[in-house]
C-alpha cells in the first residue's frame, strides 16, 4: 500500500520548470532517495509533497487521499528542513512539544510525547537547553524528534546530513537506517551525494532537469543504469560516445569496433564501463593497450589512468600492486561487463 | 580592555559630540532649574551671589510635583504618547511585515515610499492636516455635501487630532526598526511551524511576534520619546484643551520668561525618558542572555 503517491506533478517557478511531470510511488516502510545535482527540482518535489509549494498540475496523495489543495498544517506527514529550522526562542523540548501542540495535546499526554521523542534521539538529558546551545549533531536530532513526536506517516527530510562533518555523518547514516527499520513509516530524503543515497536508501530516484530519469535499487542503479546520465551520476564509470549497428558498435576512442549483443540499442550510443570491472592485463575478451598516465593511491585500492593511442583516458581501479606512470601496459575486460546505453 | 590609540581616536569622536552638544548644555538646563526668576539678563539668579556662596534650591522641583497643572500635564504627554505608540505599532506592523515579505527586488522601493513623507517638511504636513480636519475642510465640506453630516463635526483641536497627528508623523519610525527585524526573519521557520501543524495565525504568534520583539521595542521607543516631549503637533492639532508637557515648557519659557522652572521641566522630561530606555536595554540584555 503505497503512502505516499505522486501522479504527473509538474511545477515552475517563472521559466523555469523545477518539476517537470513526475510520478512517484511510494510504499510504507521504504526509504527513499531524490538524488541529484543542485537545481534538478529533487528539493521542489520534496516541499510539494510537504505542501509547501502548490504543484500546477498534478495530483499528490497520502495516504490514498487527494492532499493537493491540503494546506502543510493539515497533511499527516513531516519534513526535517536542511537547516533544521528549529525555533530559536523555545528550548528543545519546547521545540519537540510544539506540534503536539498545535493537535491540542496538553498535560501528561504532551510530557509523554516529548519524552518519548526526545528519547528516540538520545537527547533526553538536553531537553531544557535552547537549540543554539547544541552542536550541529544534537540539532540535527532535536529536528528530528520534533518530526517523530508527530507519529507521521511519512517523514520528509531535506539534505539530512549536509550540515554535519564528515564522521558524523557516517554515524548518522546508520542511525537513521535504524531508526527507519524501527518505525516502520516511509523516509524520503533528498541528497545531492551518490554515495548517501547509496547506503541508506532502498530506491533511489535519479532526477535531472526536473524529470526521474530512473527509479531503482541501489543495486540495480549501480549494475544497470538506464541511461547515460544516470550512469554518470552514480558512481564512478568511464564513459564513451559510440554508434552502434546491427554489426557491432564503434568507439572511436578507444580505436575499435566492439562486438554487438542482442540488448544493444542501436544509433549513438553510450558505451560505460566501471573502473573496478578492468582487470591490468589481457586476459579478458575486449583489450585496450596503452600507458600509464597517473596513479592516484587511495590506500587498499589505487586507481590507474591510462591514456590509449586515440587520447581517451580509461580509469583502472587497482586492488594491489600498481603499475609505474609511464609503463605500457594492456587492460581487458569482459563484454558482459560493459554497458551499451541509448 | 586596553584600546590601541587609534581606536580611541575614533571612539572620541562621539564621546566628543555628546559632551559637547548633550552632556555639557544639560548641566547648565539642571544649574538653570536650581535657580529662580528675576528679572534682568539672563532672566535668572546666579548660582554664586556676590558674596561667594552657591544659592540653589529645589523649589522649581517642588511646584512641578505639588502644582496639578504640571502633573496634569506630564500625564497627557504620557498618555498620548502611548495611546500614539499603540495606534503606530497596530498600523506599521502590518506596513513592516508587508514590506519584509515582498520580493526582495521591490523591498527597497516600498521602504523609499515608506518613508516619502519626510522629503516634504514637516511644519508642511501637519499644515496640511489642519487644512484637512478644520470644520470648512475637505472632510467636512466632503461630508457634508455627500449628505452623510449636517454639521461639521469636530475633528481639530482635540486630543483625538494630537495622537493622529503624532502617529501620522512617527509612523515611519515604527516601520523601519520593525521591516529591519521581520526582514530577517528565516522563512523556514515560518515553514516548520506550518509542517508541524500551526496555521498562520498560530505561526504568526508562535514565531514571527516573538522573533519580532527587539524591533517592537525599539519602534515604540523611538515614537514614544520624541511623542513624550512632542510640542508642534499638540499645538496644532490638539488646541488649547490638549495638556502636553512640551506645551507647558513652551510656555513657561517664552510667555512667562520663567527659565528656571522650564529648565526643571525639562530634567524632569528626560528623566522620564531615560527610565524606559534603561528599562528596554535591561529587557534587551535578558533576551540576550537567555
Amino acid at each position: 500500500m503505497s503512502v505516499i503517491t505522486v501522479e504527473s506533478v509538474s511545477k515552475r517557478f517563472g521559466d523555469v520548470v523545477a518539476v517537470d511531470n513526475v510520478s512517484l510511488d511510494i510504499a510504507q516502510g521504504e526509504f527513499v532517495a531524490l538524488l541529484g545535482a543542485s537545481g534538478c527540482g529533487k528539493t521542489t518535489l520534496l516541499r510539494l509533497v510537504a505542501g509547501l509549494d502548490k504543484p500546477d498540475a498534478g495530483v499528490i496523495r497520502i495516504d490514498g487521499h487527494d492532499v493537493t489543495g491540503t494546506p502543510p498544517y493539515a497533511r499527516p506527514i513531516n519534513m526535517m528542513f536542511q537547516s533544521y529550522a528549529l525555533f530559536p526562542h523555545m528550548t528543545v523540548a519546547e521545540n519537540v512539544a510544539f506540534g503536539l501542540k498545535q493537535d491540542s495535546l496538553g498535560g501528561e499526554d504532551l510530557r509523554t510525547r516529548v519524552d518519548e521523542a526526545l528519547s528516540l534521539v538520545e537527547m533526553r538529558d538536553l531537553g531544557g537547553r535552547k537549540p543554539q546551545a547544541l552542536s550541529g549533531g544534537q540539532q540535527q536530532r532535536v529536528a528530528l524528534a520534533r518530526c517523530l513526536a508527530k507519529r507521521p506517516k511519512a517523514l520528509l527530510l531535506d539534505e539530512p546530513l549536509a550540515a554535519l562533518d564528515k564522521s558524523l555523518r557516517e554515524r548518522t547514516q546508520l542511525e537513521l537506517m535504524a531508526l527507519r527499520r524501527r518505525l516502520g513509516i516511509a523516509f524520503v530524503f533528498v541528497t545531492h551525494d551518490q554515495d548517501e543515497a547509496m547506503t541508506m536508501a532502498t530506491r533511489v530516484a535519479v532526477m535531472d532537469k526536473g524529470r526521474i530519469l530512473q527509479i531503482a535499487s541501489p543495486r540495480d542503479l549501480y549494475a544497470r543504469p538506464a541511461s547515460r546520465a544516470v550512469a554518470a551520476f552514480f558512481g564512478d564509470m568511464n564513459i564513451f560516445d559510440g554508434l552502434a549497428d546491427a554489426q557491432g558498435v564503434a568507439v572511436p576512442a578507444l580505436g575499435r569496433r566492439l562486438p554487438r549483443a542482442s540488448h544493444y540499442p542501436t544509433g549513438p550510443v553510450a558505451v560505460a564501463i566501471r573502473p573496478e570491472d578492468i582487470s591490468l592485463g589481457g586476459n579478458e575478451a575486449i583489450t585496450v593497450p596503452g600507458t600509464v598516465s597517473d596513479v592516484i593511491y587511495r590506500g587498499a585500492i589505487s586507481t590507474v589512468l591510462l591514456r590509449n593511442a586515440t587520447g581517451a583516458i580509461l580509469r583502472v581501479t587497482v586492488n594491489g600492486p600498481t603499475p609505474s606512470v609511464g609503463d605500457a601496459i594492456t587492460v581487458s575486460w569482459a563484454q558482459s561487463a560493459m554497458l551499451v546505453l541509448p | 580592555m586596553k584600546l590601541s590609540g587609534r581606536r580611541k581616536l575614533v571612539l572620541a569622536g562621539p564621546w566628543l559630540w555628546l559632551i559637547l552638544f548633550f552632556l555639557a548644555p544639560f548641566a547648565l538646563v539642571v544649574k538653570i532649574s536650581l535657580a529662580q526668576a528675576e528679572l534682568g539678563v539672563p532672566p535668572y539668579t546666579p548660582l554664586l551671589d556676590a558674596a561667594g556662596h552657591i544659592q540653589a534650591s529645589l523649589a522649581n522641583y517642588a511646584l512641578l510635583f505639588t502644582d496639578d497643572l504640571y502633573l496634569r500635564a506630564y500625564w497627557g504627554s504620557v498618555r498620548i504618547a502611548a495611546l500614539a505608540t499603540a495606534f503606530a505599532l497596530l498600523l506599521g506592523y502590518p506596513f513592516a511585515y508587508a514590506i519584509a515579505r515582498a520580493p526582495a527586488s521591490r523591498r527597497s522601493f516600498y521602504l523609499l515610499l515608506a518613508i516619502a513623507p519626510f522629503w516634504t517638511s514637516f511644519l508642511v504636513r501637519i499644515y496640511a492636516w489642519m487644512g484637512l480636519l478644520r470644520p470648512g475642510g475637505l472632510i467636512n465640506t466632503t461630508l457634508q455635501s455627500l449628505g452623510l453630516i449636517d454639521a461639521p463635526l469636530k475633528l481639530m483641536n482635540t486630543e483625538a487630532a494630537a495622537v493622529f497627528g503624532i502617529v501620522y508623523a512617527y509612523l515611519p519610525f515604527m516601520v523601519l526598526p520593525l521591516y529591519a527585524r521581520l526582514e530577517k526573519l528565516d522563512v523556514s521557520l515560518l515553514e516548520a511551524a506550518a509542517d508541524l501543524g500551526a496555521t498562520p495565525w498560530r505561526a504568526f504568534r508562535a514565531v514571527t511576534w516573538p522573533w519580532s520583539l527587539p524591533g517592537v521595542w525599539a519602534g515604540c521607543l523611538l515614537v514614544f520619546i520624541p511623542a513624550l516631549g512632542e510640542f508642534v503637533i499638540p499645538e496644532l492639532l490638539g488646541g488649547p484643551d490638549t495638556l502636553m508637557i512640551g506645551k507647558v515648557m513652551w510656555s513657561e519659557f517664552f510667555t512667562n520668561r520663567d527659565w528656571p522652572l522650564s529648565a526643571a521641566i525639562t530634567v524632569v522630561l528626560l528623566v522620564m525618558l531615560v527610565a524606559p530606555i534603561v528599562a528596554f536595554q535591561a529587557a534587551a540584555r535578558r533576551n540576550e542572555a537567555a
